[in-house]
C-alpha cells in the first residue's frame, strides 16, 4: 500500500488557552477527494492552514508527499494548490497582473488551461484589466480557483471555495473540478458548508469536532449506513450499541446516531416502540457536530 | 431627567463608550504628556515667580481644551458620523438631530475655550477651521485636510503671500466678525454634509466614508488613497505596473524570488510608491526658489526663511518612511500564505534572508532618495547653508526608521508600537545630546558628528536586527505566532 499524500499525526494547535486542534490524526491518500465538514469556528480554516504548514503546530507533525510540512523543498510546494477563504487576495492587481505575477512563480504553469478558464468563467477582456478589488465576491472567488488550478496541482486545498459563488459559478466550478481535476487523479480536500455540492464531488467526508476528526468514510458508505435509533431508554443496552456516532436524551426518548449498524441494530428495529430512521447528509452533519 | 437629556446621554454612552483604537491612544499618550509638561512647567514658574496665576490658570484651560478637542474631534464627531448610517438616518427618530446638535455645541465649546485661553478673540476664526478640519480629517474627508492647512499657515500668508491691505482688512475687528460669521456659517453647512439626511447618496457614500474613517485612525490614509483609484494612485499604480510586469518578465518559475516577496506586500512596499512624493518636493523647491529670486526684498527673506525652517519638518517624513513597510505586512496575511506556498519561497532560513534583503535595499533606496531630495530643496532654498546640519538631521532620522525595518515577522509583525516609538525617541534624543557635546566640545559644529552617530548606531542595530530575522521563523504570513 502506497504511504498517505497526507499525514497528520497527533496534531495540536491552541490559540491563547483554547484549544482548537486537539491530538488529531489524519490521512489522505494519493487520489482521495475529500470534503471536511465542521461548524463555523470549529477549526477547519486552521487545520488546512496547519497541513500547509501557514502555522506552527503546538504538537504533533505533518507530512505532505512524504516530506516534513516545515522543509517542503520547491518541487513538492509546485505540486500543491490552494485556494483560501478569503478570496480578495492582490486586490490592488487586475487579474491578467495577478495571474502574470504567479505564473512567474511557478514552473509548471498551464497557460493553456489559464485562458480556457477564464473565457468559459465570463473573464473578458474588460473584466481581466480591472482591479480585483472591484470584481464581485463570485468573480474574486473564480479568479481564485482559477489561480489554484493553473499549475494543475497534485494536491488541491480549497477553503471553502463556493461560498461567494452563485448555483451556476458552483455548478461552473464543479463541472471543472470533476471533469479537470478529480478525473485526472488529483488529490482534493475541501471544506465547506453547502452539502449538496460534496454529496456531488466529494468520494469522502470527514467531520472536525472538538479538534479531532470525529468521523470519516466514504460519502455512500457513510449515508447508506448511518442510522438514527429512536428508543424508549428503558430498552436500550447502557453500553454503546455496534457503531454507535452519539446518543442523546429527547424526554422520554433517546436519540442514538450509529454508522454501519451492527445485529444489535437489527434486533433493537423489532422491539415495539422502536424506530429506525435513514439519514441524509444534513441530519448526519447536525448529529455529528452537535 | 427629561426625554431628550436622555437621548443625549445615550448617544454620548454610545459615541464614547468603545475602547479607543491605536490612533488615538498614541495621540491621548501624547496629551498626556502634554498635560503634565504643562502642569510640572506652570508649577515651577508659579514657585519661581515667573508666571502670574491668571497665566498658569489660562494654561490649565488650554490644557482642558486639548482633551475637550481630544474628546470631540477624534472621539465623538467620527463615532457619531458612523452611527449616522443611511437607515438610521432615516428611522432612528431624532437621532440625526440630537448628534449634530451635539456636535455642533462640541464644536462652539472647543473653539470658544481654546480662543479665550489663548486670550485673543481675533483667532476665533483660525481656531475654529482648525477644530472643524480636524474633526473633519477623522471622520474621513479629504477636505478637512485643507482647514487644517489654511489656518495653520496663516502666519507665512499673512506675512508674505497677502498684500498688507489685505490682512489689515482681515485682522481688523469688522475683518474678524465677519470671518468669524463665516467660520460659523461655514461650520454649520459642514455638519449638516457630515451627518445626511439618507437617501441614495448617503447610502452609497456610507461604507466608503466609514472605511475612509477608519484607514485614516489606522495612520494608512496615504497608502490606501494610493491603491484606490485617486489620480495620484492611478498614475503611481502605473509606475508599479510595469515594475512589476518587467519582474514578472523571466518566464514561468523564473522570476526573482527576492522582488517577488516585496510584489507581495503591495504597491507600498514599492519605490515607485514614492515617486509622487519626491517629485512634488522636488517641485516645491524649485517653485520656491524662483518665487525667492523673483521677490526680492523683505518679503523673500521672510519666505526663505520660512521655507527653511520648513524643511526640518520635512525630514520627519524620513522618519515614517519605513512605517508602511509594516502596516503593508500586516495587511497582507493572505497574499503573504500564497507566497509562502509557492516554489520560489525557499525554506524559512532562505525565505526570510531575501525577504531581509530586499526589505533592506528598498528602505534604504528610499531614504537615499528621500535625504538627497530634502538636501537639494535647503540648496534650492537656502543656498548650502546649515547644509550638514541638515544632513545629520536626516541620518538621526534615517536611523529611527531603519530601526522597525528588520526583526522577528512571524512572531510581532513589524510596525511601530507605543513602547518601540518612546524607545527609539530616547535613542534619538540621546545621539542627538552626544553629537551636540561632541560637536561643542571639538568646535566642528553639531551636524558632521550626528551623521557619523546616527550612521554607527543604524549599522549595529541593523546588524542585529539581521541576525534576529534569520533566526527567525519563516515571516510569512507575519504575525501568525502573535496570534495564537
Amino acid at each position: 500500500m502506497s504511504s498517505p499524500l497526507v499525514s497528520m499525526s497527533s496534531v495540536a494547535k491552541h490559540f491563547g488557552s483554547q484549544p482548537v486542534l486537539d491530538g488529531l490524526d489524519w490521512q489522505i491518500a494519493r487520489g482521495q477527494v475529500v470534503g471536511l465538514l465542521g461548524r463555523n469556528g470549529a477549526g477547519k480554516s486552521t487545520l488546512l492552514e496547519c497541513m500547509l504548514g501557514l502555522r506552527e503546530l503546538d504538537g504533533g507533525a505533518v507530512s505532505l508527499f512524504g516530506e516534513a510540512v516545515d522543509r517542503l523543498t520547491p518541487d513538492t510546494l509546485a505540486r500543491i494548490g490552494y485556494v483560501p477563504q478569503k478570496p480578495d487576495l492582490f486586490d490592488w492587481l487586475t487579474p491578467l497582473q495577478m495571474l502574470d505575477y504567479f505564473k512567474a512563480m511557478y514552473p509548471r504553469w498551464n497557460p493553456g488551461k489559464v485562458e480556457g478558464l477564464l473565457s468559459r468563467w465570463g473573464f473578458d477582456a474588460l473584466m481581466c484589466n480591472k482591479q480585483i478589488k472591484k470584481l464581485s465576491g463570485g468573480e474574486q472567488q473564480r479568479l481564485a480557483i482559477i489561480r489554484a488550478l493553473a499549475h494543475d496541482p497534485e494536491l488541491l486545498i480549497l477553503d471553502e471555495p463556493v461560498s461567494s459563488l452563485d448555483p451556476v459559478g458552483r455548478r461552473d466550478f464543479l463541472r471543472e473540478l470533476v471533469d479537470q481535476v478529480i478525473e485526472r487523479g488529483t488529490t482534493v480536500v475541501f471544506s465547506t458548508h453547502i452539502l449538496s455540492d460534496l454529496e456531488r464531488v466529494a468520494f469522502d467526508l470527514a467531520f472536525l469536532k472538538n479538534g479531532r476528526i470525529a468521523l470519516q468514510g466514504q460519502t455512500d458508505s457513510l449515508l447508506e449506513g448511518a442510522r438514527r435509533v429512536i428508543a424508549p431508554a428503558s430498552l436500550l443496552p447502557a453500553a454503546a450499541l455496534g457503531g454507535e456516532v452519539r446518543r442523546h436524551q429527547d424526554g422520554a426518548m433517546t436519540s442514538v446516531i450509529v454508522q454501519a449498524p451492527g445485529a444489535d441494530v437489527e434486533r433493537l428495529a423489532r422491539e415495539p416502540g422502536v424506530r429506525v430512521e435513514a439519514m441524509t447528509l444534513e441530519d448526519l452533519f447536525i448529529e455529528v457536530t452537535k | 431627567m427629561s426625554a431628550a437629556l436622555r437621548e443625549y446621554a445615550a448617544i454620548w454612552q454610545v459615541t464614547m463608550a468603545k475602547r479607543a483604537d491605536k490612533a488615538i491612544r498614541i495621540m491621548g499618550s501624547m496629551g498626556l504628556l502634554l498635560t503634565l509638561g504643562a502642569v510640572v512647567f506652570g508649577i515651577v514658574q508659579l514657585v519661581r515667580h515667573e508666571m502670574h496665576a491668571g497665566l498658569a490658570l489660562r494654561m490649565l484651560g488650554g490644557v482642558a481644551a486639548l482633551w475637550l478637542m481630544l474628546a470631540w474631534g477624534v472621539m465623538f464627531v467620527p463615532r457619531a458620523m458612523m452611527l449616522n448610517t443611511a437607515v438610521n438616518a432615516r428611522l432612528m427618530p431624532r437621532q440625526r438631530r440630537r448628534l449634530m446638535q451635539i456636535a455642533a455645541a462640541g464644536w462652539l465649546l472647543v473653539t470658544c475655550l481654546t480662543t479665550a485661553m489663548s486670550g485673543r478673540w481675533g483667532m476665533f476664526p483660525l481656531v475654529g477651521m482648525l477644530i472643524l478640519g480636524m474633526s473633519m480629517t477623522f471622520g474621513g474627508s479629504l477636505a478637512g485636510v485643507i482647514l487644517i492647512v489654511l489656518p495653520s499657515n496663516w502666519p507665512l500668508m499673512s506675512r508674505v503671500l497677502l498684500p498688507p491691505a489685505w490682512v489689515e482688512i482681515v485682522t481688523s475687528v469688522e475683518g474678524v466678525l465677519a470671518a468669524s460669521l463665516i467660520v460659523v456659517l461655514g461650520a454649520a453647512h459642514c455638519l449638516r454634509r457630515m451627518f445626511p439626511a439618507g437617501g441614495d447618496v448617503h447610502l452609497g457614500r456610507h461604507a466608503s466614508q466609514v472605511a475612509r474613517m477608519q484607514r485614516m485612525r489606522g495612520g494608512e490614509g496615504w497608502t490606501k488613497s494610493l491603491e484606490s483609484g485617486t489620480v495620484a494612485g492611478a498614475s503611481v499604480l502605473r509606475f508599479y505596473g510595469a515594475a512589476l510586469r518587467r519582474d514578472c518578465g523571466r518566464g514561468p518559475g523564473r522570476a526573482d524570488p527576492g522582488k517577488m516577496l516585496l510584489h507581495a506586500l503591495g504597491p507600498s512596499a514599492h519605490w515607485s510608491f514614492w515617486a509622487a512624493s519626491l517629485a512634488f518636493m522636488l517641485v516645491v523647491g524649485i517653485a520656491l526658489h524662483i518665487v525667492i529670486g523673483w521677490r526680492g526684498g523683505a518679503s523673500a527673506q521672510s519666505l526663505q526663511d520660512f521655507a527653511s525652517g520648513s524643511i526640518g519638518g520635512v525630514v520627519s517624513v524620513i522618519l515614517m518612511s519605513t512605517a508602511q513597510l509594516g502596516q503593508a505586512m500586516n495587511k497582507t496575511l493572505g497574499e503573504q500564505a500564497l507566497l509562502r506556498l509557492s516554489p520560489l519561497a525557499g525554506d524559512s532560513t532562505l525565505l526570510n534572508r531575501r525577504l531581509a534583503g530586499r526589505l533592506l535595499r528598498h528602505a534604504m533606496l528610499i531614504l537615499a532618495l528621500l535625504a538627497l531630495t530634502i538636501l537639494a530643496v535647503s540648496v534650492l532654498i537656502a543656498g548650502s547653508t546649515g547644509l550638514a546640519r541638515l544632513a545629520g538631521m536626516c541620518c538621526l532620522a534615517g536611523q529611527v526608521a531603519m530601526s522597525n525595518v528588520l526583526g522577528d515577522y512571524a512572531g510581532d509583525g513589524g510596525g511601530w508600537t507605543l513602547k518601540r516609538g518612546l524607545l527609539a525617541a530616547l535613542l534619538a534624543l540621546l545621539q542627538g545630546g552626544i553629537a551636540a557635546g561632541a560637536g561643542w566640545l571639538t568646535g566642528t559644529g553639531f551636524g558632521p558628528w550626528l551623521i557619523v552617530i546616527a550612521v554607527g548606531v543604524a549599522a549595529v542595530q541593523l546588524r542585529r536586527a539581521w541576525q534576529r530575522m534569520l533566526a527567525a521563523p519563516p515571516a510569512f504570513p507575519a504575525r501568525r505566532m502573535a496570534l495564537s
